[in-house]
């Protein structure tokens, strides 16, 4: 029973941290059909600005992670995606690699390959006893940090005009332009959240791995792509949903599969998308009833 | 007064020409209808003037403007509401969150609440369902709530392609009322439907589309009686005018 709940406090506090990643991923491919790879570099970077400011204040080095994600978010839109913002998928993807690449290549130059470690709040690194369950505080605070970043997103999405224009141009964005929705603004507010996003998964991730790597962000973002695949692409809640399940069922497959098929976890994850992909490529969570009527 | 102004209009996608040296005007407050075959360049003319697609040649004024190299989103909030066939409805939007999107010009609180109840109250239908999904209204339903949201944008002129195409014949009725309502009330409309049928009804004066290119034009009900009309249908090879 303590086995099972540990198991699920983990599982819930990657998947939280998957559903943010995918959350990213997916309101960019909904407004724009772009699948933006360069979000692992946007949360490396956040990381690298971290440690950086590994003895700084706390809240001064997060909100330093927060700024200079945003503006590297609305940057790489303003230079790299805007450019091609017409142009098919495909050229899109690339560009998107091509902006990947570039900074980690980056980061490799100005602070080498090797992965730096440093500490963030070392504190976290504490548990909770509860009867006789160990819930290490960074799990929960992870779950609070992510559920409120959720939640936030959400209630924006929801009720704030700018949001109710995101989600109706990431299902269908010619006709929301059509209506007047501006494709510049709705394009630099979804770059704002994901860099925003990215932010908080990198100070989460930043705690949790206590390193700073150039290319530590790419399972992250693959994870994020793959959630978004599962949920339905331009299906936001969807998205969340998809990244849920994908923390969750990779966490309860390190609990419970053989200790020799561990390491072949990500395959069976992975084989789970495939299934997915075959079985409904529609996505799992698009319900018939949102679907359009014939 | 001149409203929009087309003239010399061609578009293609890619190799194969949509649209042939285009020409037509409609006048503030009037209704212009444009029929054609499946193919004929219709669905092309709506994309071209909402700024979608992107002419070859020629050019469009709307109020002695041209709209040439304008973003979609400029050309509506100048006052160019296109429904398109397919009617679009934002899926995951409930139907109010789809009217809010049309809500561009109103600054403020009460006056989008008001322009709600306008719409509400000419729309009671979707007042009874503005917390459902746009999406899961009967195709009659959404055709209504897709023009009422274009209605939101206080166009001065108002696209419609094929508003009738799949619905039963009582909401068609119901659709040419509202028609007949927005021309009365001086709203320019510019009508496209492949069944000429009911055009009529609605249109002051009607173009006939083939192969991309104007082939009959005249006042309606001149057009819609011409012996000429199944020629222009099939693609006559000149542009004929009913007097």
């Amino acid at each position: 029973m303590t086995f099972a709940i540990q198991t699920l406090i983990d599982a819930i506090s990657v998947g939280a941290l998957y559903a943010i990643s995918a959350l990213g991923i997916g309101l960019l491919f909904g407004i724009m059909r772009l699948v933006n790879f360069a979000q692992s570099e946007f949360v490396t970077v956040g990381v690298y600005t971290l440690m950086m400011l590994a003895n700084a204040w706390f809240p001064l080095a997060a909100l330093a992670a927060v700024v200079v994600v945003v503006l590297l978010a609305l940057t790489v839109e303003r230079l790299a995606f805007r450019p091609v913002r017409n142009a098919d998928p495909a050229t899109l993807l690339i560009a998107s690699f091509a902006v990947s690449y570039f900074l980690q290549n980056g980061l490799v130059l100005l602070f080498g390959a090797r992965p730096i470690g440093f500490d963030v709040l070392p504190g976290l690194g504490q548990a909770i006893q509860v009867e006789t369950v160990r819930i290490p505080l960074l799990n929960i605070v992870t779950i609070a940090a992510t559920s409120t970043l959720l939640l936030g997103v959400g209630l924006f999405l929801r009720l704030t005009r700018t949001g109710i224009e995101m989600r109706a141009a990431a299902v269908d964005f010619r006709m929301a332009r059509l209506m007047g929705v501006k494709a510049d603004r709705v394009i630099a507010v979804g770059f704002g959240l994901a860099g925003i996003m990215s932010a908080v998964v990198s100070i989460l991730y930043a705690a949790q791995t206590g390193t700073a790597s150039p290319a530590m962000g790419l399972q992250l973002a693959l994870v994020g792509f793959v959630a978004t695949v599962i949920g339905g692409m331009g299906n936001l809640p969807g998205a969340v949903l998809g990244g849920l399940a994908v923390g969750a069922i990779s966490v309860l497959l390190q609990a419970v599969l053989p200790p020799d098929l561990r390491v072949f976890r990500e395959a069976f994850v992975y084989a789970a998308v495939i299934a997915v992909l075959l079985l409904r490529p529609q996505g799992l969570f698009r319900s018939a009833a949102e679907r359009e009527r014939v | 007064m001149t409203l929009l102004r087309i003239d010399g209009l061609s578009a293609a996608y890619g190799p194969v020409p949509a649209l042939r040296n285009v020409g037509l005007s409609l006048g503030e407050g009037e209704t212009l209808g444009v029929v054609g075959a499946n193919g004929a360049g219709k669905s092309t003319l709506t994309l071209a003037i909402a700024g979608i697609v992107r002419p070859s040649s020629g050019d469009i004024f709307f109020d002695g403007m041209s709209l040439a190299g304008l973003l979609p989103e400029t050309i509506a909030r100048l006052g160019v509401a296109l429904v398109p066939e397919g009617r679009h409805i934002f899926e995951g939007l409930t139907v109010e969150e789809n009217l809010l999107i049309g809500l561009n010009g109103a600054v403020g609180r009460q006056a989008r609440r008001d322009a709600l109840e306008r719409i509400y109250d000419a729309f009671p239908i979707l007042r009874q369902r503005r917390t459902g999904f746009g999406t899961r209204l009967s195709g009659g339903e959404q055709q209504q709530l897709a023009i009422a949201r274009a209605l939101l944008m206080n166009p001065r002129l108002l696209i419609l392609d094929e508003p009738s195409l799949g619905l039963a014949p009582i909401m068609v009725d119901k659709v040419y009322k509202i028609l007949r309502d927005l021309r009365q009330q001086g709203v320019a409309l510019l009508l496209v439907e492949q069944n000429p049928a009911r055009i009529a009804e609605v249109a002051d004066r009607t173009v006939v589309l083939a192969n991309g290119a104007v082939r009959l034009s005249g006042a309606s009900a001149d057009v819609l009686s011409s012996d000429l009309l199944s020629r222009a249908y099939l693609g006559a090879e000149e542009h004929e005018v009913c007097a």
